[in-house]
């Protein structure tokens, strides 16, 4: 993110706005910002306690653009921050231009299947980004400023309860170098079993479809899932196993460098976007890769 | 567009008993119906409309509430002309709000999300709301953003992605999924949750529900009625075009055995440098 608004900036002024120790905010220096506005560290308030605090800075500061990476507390961030300072977000930013003396954003709808540009009418443009938004910013010698900001008090107070921890999920799939996809045509734990093997013969990781984490009943229920609603992958291989191909799931994989499939319906649209594919019930083709696999590597 | 940010503090409500409880619902054309042109522009002129799918959940996480606290389900709907056909309000009714509220207005087609936030703000207030759920995102455009504007226009406890909700004494005992943890919270009233598709497994309409809905209370709100005088979006769309599909090879392996599919399979990708 500091990459790209460095880039962005055209030799303009960065400032990053941290929240953490101050160990933090000096590292974040330097990668060339400007200037740090260092919230503290969090302690025992919800980053959302922050949101009033960052609206002043928002509303003091007026930049031409606030990046806010995209997390749950990003887009809670985003969202509050343009009410209060009169614009609408742009969610899953993809890149954002300067023309005609004015800031557009482009961003996908309708599940992928079109690309929007948004021009902002107002003084900053509040634009949520992914990891893939820009190349991450190198280290400089540089002398950017810390400036501790003050804390301001939220109205309301939402209190915290208690912290639960999270059970593990196949987050590791957005990173994956080969990723596994597993779609509606499995029926069972059991069957996803025969994608895994196959995923750590890869070393590779096993993604969902839609369907495999909403459905009724959901077969994984709670799991992120490839998808432009859900993770954006980008690995050198992914085999979408049993996925149909639906537009939302191929946006969000088609930055892969190869995509293949494994379909029994030969007519089924993944095969239009993938470079191999394999006409067969993946209960017999997976475990028959999975040899194929082992005896090539 | 008049700003009420922090403006009018609604008092904190002590008591979960009798809530009104708003659902903010949004009609989309139906994302299969997508039209591609040559051209590279898209068209949904012959789509059929339908409740955006992230929102049933919210509808479902509004009546399990409603039906533990004795409160009110009110649904409310904002877009153009569009969404005032018999047949939406119908099946947004079947779902089990007790009565639905619309404003509708065609300078409201494609209406931004500080547009759309500022007239559901309006609107929850008109009502009475104690509590707004929002489906998590639109299926149409996904901005994940109209709950959290909403709330922060109406200065209430705003909260996004929250998996589960129980009533509490006096409170909302909600759980929020982070990337790294799980948040259980305490939300004072009134309160703007935005929910996500796990909350709940929204049931189809039985054939009473159906039946009922098209008695259930329709009123029709103008933009005046929420004393709003004119619309000033904060973004401009510029262009909305398909993306260029992606080439690829199109390769079907094939082979007189699995094994020998498989092989083959395997040497291509081999070949390619990604295995």
């Amino acid at each position: 993110m500091i990459g790209g608004a460095k880039k962005l900036s055209g030799g303009g002024k960065v400032t990053a706005i941290v929240l953490g120790t101050e160990d933090d905010a000096n590292n974040i220096c330097k990668l060339g910002t400007d200037t740090i506005c260092w919230l503290g560290e969090q302690g025992n308030r919800l980053v959302d306690d922050f949101i009033p605090t960052i609206i002043n800075l928002i509303q003091s500061r007026v930049p031409d653009v606030f990046l806010i990476g995209s997390s749950v507390c990003g887009r809670a961030i985003a969202g509050r921050v343009a009410a209060a300072i009169g614009t609408a977000a742009i969610v899953g930013t993809k890149e954002i231009r300067e023309i005609d003396g004015g800031i557009t954003a482009s961003h996908m709808i309708y599940g992928g299947d079109a690309v929007r540009i948004e021009k902002l009418l107002g003084k900053t443009l509040v634009a949520i980004v992914g990891a893939g938004f820009s190349d991450a910013a190198e280290p400089v010698t540089g002398n950017g400023v810390v400036e501790p900001v003050p804390f301001i008090e939220p109205v309301v107070k939402v209190k915290l309860i208690e912290t639960k921890e999270k059970p593990p999920s196949n987050s590791g799939v957005a990173t994956a170098k080969r990723v596994v996809g597993v779609g509606r045509g499995f029926s069972s734990k059991e069957e996803i079993e025969l994608a895994k093997e196959l995923a750590a013969e890869l070393d590779g990781e096993v993604g969902y479809s839609r369907p495999v984490t909403e459905g009724d009943p959901p077969l994984m229920k709670g799991e992120p899932y490839i998808g432009v609603s859900g993770i954006q992958i980008k690995p050198d291989l992914y085999l979408a196993v049993a996925i149909s191909g639906q537009t939302q799931h191929v946006i969000a994989s088609n930055e892969s460098k190869v995509v293949a499939c494994i379909n029994k319906d030969a007519n089924a649209l993944m095969f239009r976007h993938s470079d191999y594919g394999i006409v067969a019930d993946f209960k017999e083709a997976l475990p028959a890769l999975t040899k194929a696999i082992k005896a090539a590597r | 567009m008049t700003e009420f940010y922090y403006t009018k503090a609604k008092e904190r409500k002590e008591d979960i008993d009798n809530m009104n409880i708003v659902i903010c619902c949004k009609f989309v054309p139906c994302p299969q119906d997508i039209e591609k042109n040559i051209d590279g522009s898209v068209s949904f002129d012959r789509a059929t409309w339908e409740i955006s799918e992230f929102d049933l959940q919210a509808v479902e996480a509004g009546m399990v509430l409603a039906k533990a606290t004795g409160g009110k389900l009110i649904a409310v709907s904002v877009g153009s002309s569009r969404i005032e056909a018999s047949q939406l309000k119908k099946d947004l009714l079947s779902r089990g709000p007790d009565e639905l509220y619309l404003v509708s207005d065609d300078e409201l087609t494609d209406a931004d999300t500080g547009v759309i936030s500022t007239i559901l703000a309006k609107a929850a207030e008109k009502i009475g709301a104690d509590i707004v759920i929002c489906g998590e995102g639109s299926a149409d455009y996904y901005y994940q953003q109209t709950g959290c504007q909403i709330g922060e226009r109406l200065g209430w406890a705003t909260l996004n992605y929250i998996d589960s909700i129980e009533a509490g004494d006096g409170f909302l005992k909600v759980e929020r999924t982070l990337e790294s943890k799980i948040e259980v919270l305490e939300v004072p009233l009134p309160a703007v949750l935005s929910v996500t598709t796990n909350i709940n497994t929204p049931p189809r309409p039985n054939m009473r529900a159906i039946l009922s809905a098209s008695k259930k209370p329709v009123t029709m709100l103008s933009l005046s009625d929420l004393g709003i005088t004119s619309i000033a979006e904060n973004v401009k769309v510029v262009s909305t075009i398909a993306p260029r599909s992606v080439d690829r090879k199109n390769i079907v392996v094939s082979g007189d055995t699995m094994e020998v599919a498989a092989a083959e399979f395997v040497r291509c990708l081999k070949v390619d440098g990604v295995l």
